[in-house]
């Protein structure tokens, strides 16, 4: 395939992933933007841009008045959104199997492959969040801890950002659980067994964890930095004042965002894949300039062999 | 009022002093027969209880040891028998205290201290009664409650007339708790308020107010002036009540000397790691404490003092005294932040809190400062009428804060802006039924309710009677109150009286209304509904005279908005009729009747009605009930934002 055409199939797979995202977030926020807007917007001349006023004060009677039925609605939305989120794993296996194929191939078939791989994707995705909730809460605790021992005896700042860097080593630690399992997914998306892409997961996150820690901050950072640009601007726009106009520049200013952040991840799947692959890096069309950081373990070398009997 | 002009000052204060001195001297031989005292002249503080301190600060011990003598003054109306002191520090002595035990448990701010505090007098004389130790005599316990020692009798040998001074000597040490609030110490950091034996004010009809330490109550106290001598180890930073007299090193000790004029309190505070940064504010020597690591919050409070001194000044009468200390306490003793204790404040936030966009230390700071007034100048009875100090005060601190900042005065972050009014009545709102808020600070259920009605729903409804009825004229009222209230004790009903005079009988009877009894009110656009009107159509007649008159298309509408207005409270409103040509008509309701309807005929349809458009009426209850309109808005806004929210938390967790 032409770098051209890989490229082609990676826009619309990014495409892809985010309309279904899209859709997904539509379909969860809706109740619960109805039960906000219908205690004091909705009968209101201004409709709901009156909750976007400065100072706040009918966003928080909005808040106050409808939050019994806000409750009610989110307890709903979690509900959907767990089921939202183990669908949700399908359009990002698409996603994987786009950047991972070699040959052309369109959206059907990139979607026949993640309903295969659904049951061993929805599996890792949620023991991903079991064990980052586990490793968040522990660290919390710990550093909760910590912290209001190292108050009363360290100065303020030095405690605070002391308890800060170990805080990021947390959530290194947990972000760590996402590479292994971007790694793991890769690694399954080319075909291997169960316990053999667990195990070339683990071994490429151990020769190559700079480069792909250096790529999964850069992500983060693209995930952080995106919506706080904008953010000033949804302000500058204000929604509260009329014109019609406001709403449509601010949806394209958030949902530039999001598509920004769904083409980050994509990128970064490719990076994974071509860090997975780079034995063979001359045969991908992608030159992301990533070194390997060291020598790639047998194990990694022969990832593409196929499965042994008894695997 | 230039450095002369303040010595100037500072010397007539002093002839003052000396004067009252020679005639409290007189006094002294014959404390039976003293005269009345004469009435205290407008905005002039009488020295009735003044104090002169030595203490000692033991800091690994976090004891004070301490003598003094107070020179006190009956100033009402009847003779005495007895004296009452204030041991507050008892009120962290044991779990059994009203201050500690249950339902109470903590002070307002919810922790537990890890350690006891407690004060022990040690002797008490009364040079004009003899030279016997009163102490010994002392009533062992608060009134009707063996568990608590902060409200202590003295009975007295003899009769004390009204007009008699009497000088006494006293002994005491103190053992400071850790911080649970206002006082105490946390590691090198101490904050010592309520560190002496302190009298309690007698009223001019006799009667001592006096109460036992709640958690919920503040103070009330006598003006007077403090002379006050410190010993403390010599690394030590102090900030203290007044004007700083002397600084002497001996060994590895300090002794300072502060001098405080017109003040009813005193309170210092003591930690190594201070920073110190002094400003000059309108002729007041500020100073501000602050702890390493804090540089961008004490240039917040810098500015924040900057702002509001000068406001405060102009619309509640001049700041009194030369001096101002700020303090901002060490996070590991947030507790001892946001009090107040004449010209000391505490403000507080942890390090990062001046960049946050929430104006938290800027806030503290402002509401602190106020308290310069409200509890420091006018000096009411905090413990039975805590709105005329608290809520009058965070009114105060609202208005200046929505002054310097606009709709972010309390949050000021991209995209989303709250007002400190917003916020509060919210509180004051969900509390409204729950007390009235003008009661004595124990009858509150808890500190929550106290905070949502004293603070809050007192600062909502001024800040409605404002809206109403103009912010200039409730400014004339509140500065009329504060000015001519200065030093004297005011209660409620003289500030309820210039309400009257400077807004009217409406406003006074809303304000009186909303704060004694509870009052509350919502207003209601119950209904909106529009027919056609115009010359009659359809089939009319019979036979050969029937006449079918179809639409000539010039019919007129009539439309009529039903009002109601629901609770005890009146507030003229307007009421706003949108048509469907897209303009707008306002109508005034002076809502004095229970409902009203609001017509209007035209060819245009009236599409939506709001009543109170500008959302004057903050105590109305529901603000949702407020509008209709003939169509509802599907509410694409609140739709976008929330798909937002939800597409970047699906990317967080997301697979």
């Amino acid at each position: 395939m032409s770098a051209l055409a890989r490229t082609r199939r990676a826009v619309r797979a990014v495409a892809l992933v985010y309309a279904l995202r899209a859709l997904a977030a539509w379909i969860l926020a809706s109740p619960l933007a109805r039960a906000l807007n219908s205690t004091v917007a909705a009968q209101h001349p201004r409709g709901d841009a009156i909750l976007f006023d400065a100072g706040g004060l009918e966003l928080i009677e909005s808040l106050r008045l409808s939050l019994g039925v806000l409750g009610s609605e989110l307890k709903g939305a979690l509900l959907i959104g767990t089921v939202l989120g183990a669908l949700s794993v399908i359009p990002a296996a698409a996603l994987l199997a786009a950047l991972v194929e070699d040959e052309p191939s369109g959206p059907a078939e990139w979607v026949r492959r993640a309903v295969t791989l659904f049951p061993r994707f929805v599996l890792s995705f949620g023991a991903r969040l079991f064990l980052q909730g586990a490793v968040l809460a522990v660290g919390a605790l710990a550093l909760g801890r910590l912290g209001r021992r190292l108050a009363s005896s360290w100065p303020e700042q030095s405690a605070d950002l002391s308890v800060l860097g170990l805080g990021l080593l947390v959530l290194a630690a947990a972000s760590a659980l996402g590479i292994y399992e971007d790694l793991f997914r890769v690694e399954s998306a080319r075909g291997a067994t169960l316990g053999r892409a667990l195990r070339q997961a683990g071994a490429l996150l151990r020769a190559r964890w700079l480069a792909l820690g250096g790529s999964w901050l850069c992500l983060v950072a693209c995930a952080l930095v995106l919506p706080l640009l904008v953010a000033p601007l949804v302000g500058i726009v204000d929604v509260s004042r009329p014109g019609s106009w406001r709403l449509v520049v601010v949806t394209f200013l958030h949902q530039g965002v999001v598509l920004g952040m769904v083409a980050a991840r994509a990128v970064w799947l490719a990076i994974v894949i071509e860090l997975g692959s780079a034995p063979r890096a001359q045969r991908l069309p992608i030159d992301l300039q990533v070194p390997p950081s060291g020598p790639i373990p047998a194990e990694v070398e022969a990832h593409d062999t196929p499965p042994q009997p008894g695997e | 009022m230039s450095r002369l002009a303040e010595a100037a000052a500072g010397v007539g204060l002093a002839l003052l002093g000396l004067a009252l001195t020679v005639a409290s001297a007189d006094s002294q031989a014959q404390p039976s027969a003293g005269a009345r005292p004469a009435a205290p002249p407008d905005g002039q503080p009488v020295r009735v209880a003044s104090y002169r301190l030595e203490a000692s600060l033991d800091a690994p011990a976090h004891r004070i040891t301490g003598k003094g003598t107070l020179t006190w003054t009956n100033t009402s109306s009847e003779p005495t028998r007895e004296l009452w002191f204030h041991l507050y520090l008892n009120a962290f002595k044991n779990d059994k205290t009203v201050f500690l035990r249950s339902p109470f448990g903590a002070g307002r701010s919810g922790d537990h201290g890890s350690d006891w505090g407690y004060i022990d007098v040690s002797r008490l004389v009364v040079r004009e009664l003899g030279p016997d130790d009163l102490w010994a005599r002392a009533a062992r316990h608060s009134p009707g409650d063996p568990d608590d020692q902060t409200d202590i009798v003295v009975p007295l040998p003899a009769e004390v007339a009204p007009g008699a001074t009497l000088h006494i000597d006293f002994e005491w040490q103190s053992r400071l708790p850790s911080i649970v609030e206002r006082t105490g110490y946390s590691g090198s950091f101490h904050l010592l308020g309520h560190w002496f034996p302190k009298l309690a004010r007698r009223e001019p009809d006799g009667r001592w107010a006096h109460f036992a330490f709640h958690p919920q109550a503040e103070f009330y106290a006598d003006f007077g002036s403090y002379d006050v001598t410190l010993d403390v180890p010599a690394e030590m930073v102090v900030g203290a009540t007044g004007s700083q007299l002397r600084d002497e090193r001996v060994g590895a000790r300090r002794r300072l000397e502060f001098h405080a004029d017109a003040v009813h309190d005193f309170a210092w505070t003591a930690f190594p790691d201070f920073r110190e940064r002094r400003e000059q504010i309108e002729n007041v020597d500020v100073r501000f404490l602050y702890p390493p690591g804090h540089e961008a919050n004490a240039a917040a409070t810098v500015e924040a003092v900057r702002f509001a001194l000068p406001r405060f000044s102009r619309l509640y009468g001049a700041y009194p005294h030369p001096t101002l200390t700020v303090v901002h306490p060490p996070e590991h003793a947030r507790n001892a932040g946001g009090m107040e204790y004449p010209t000391f404040i505490t403000t507080g936030g942890p390090w990062w809190a001046a960049s946050s966009g929430l104006r938290m230390v800027e806030g503290v700071t402002v509401h602190e400062l106020g308290h310069q007034w409200f509890q420091g100048v006018l000096a009411s009875n905090e413990h039975q009428w805590p709105f005329l100090d608290e809520g009058l005060d965070t009114f105060a601190e609202m208005r200046a804060m929505s002054a310097r900042h606009g709709a972010g005065s309390m949050v000021a972050l991209p995209g989303l802006s709250v007002s400190g009014a917003a916020a509060r009545r919210a509180l004051a709102i969900r509390a409204g039924h729950d007390h009235p808020v003008a009661q004595p600070a124990e009858r509150f259920s808890s500190f929550n309710s106290i905070g949502a009605l004293v603070y809050a729903r007192t600062a909502i409804a001024l800040e409605t009677i404002g809206n109403v009825w103009g912010h200039d004229a409730l400014e004339r009222a509140l500065e009329s109150y504060t000015r001519r209230e200065r030093f004297r004790h005011p209660g409620p009903k003289s500030f309820l009286e210039d309400v009257r005079t400077h807004l009217g009988s409406d406003a006074h009877d809303a304000l009186s209304a909303a704060l004694f009894d509870k009052g509350w009110v919502d207003y209601e656009l119950a209904d909106l509904d529009c027919v056609q009107q115009g010359p009659a159509r359809g089939v009319f007649g019979d036979g050969a005279e029937r006449t079918t008159i179809a639409s000539d298309g010039a019919q007129q509408r009539s439309c009529r908005a039903l009002v109601r207005r629901k609770g005890t409270l009146r507030f003229p409103v307007d009421v706003e009729l949108v048509f469907a040509d897209g303009t707008r008509q306002r109508r005034r309701w002076q809502a004095s009747e229970d409902w009203a309807t609001f017509d209007a005929a035209g060819p245009s349809e009236v599409v939506a009605a709001v009543v109170d458009p500008d959302r004057n009426v903050l105590l109305d209850e529901n603000l949702g009930n407020n509008s209709r309109r003939k169509r509802g808005e599907f509410g694409h806004r609140t739709l976008e934002r929330m798909t937002y929210a939800v597409q970047l938390a699906l990317g967080l967790i997301g697979p």
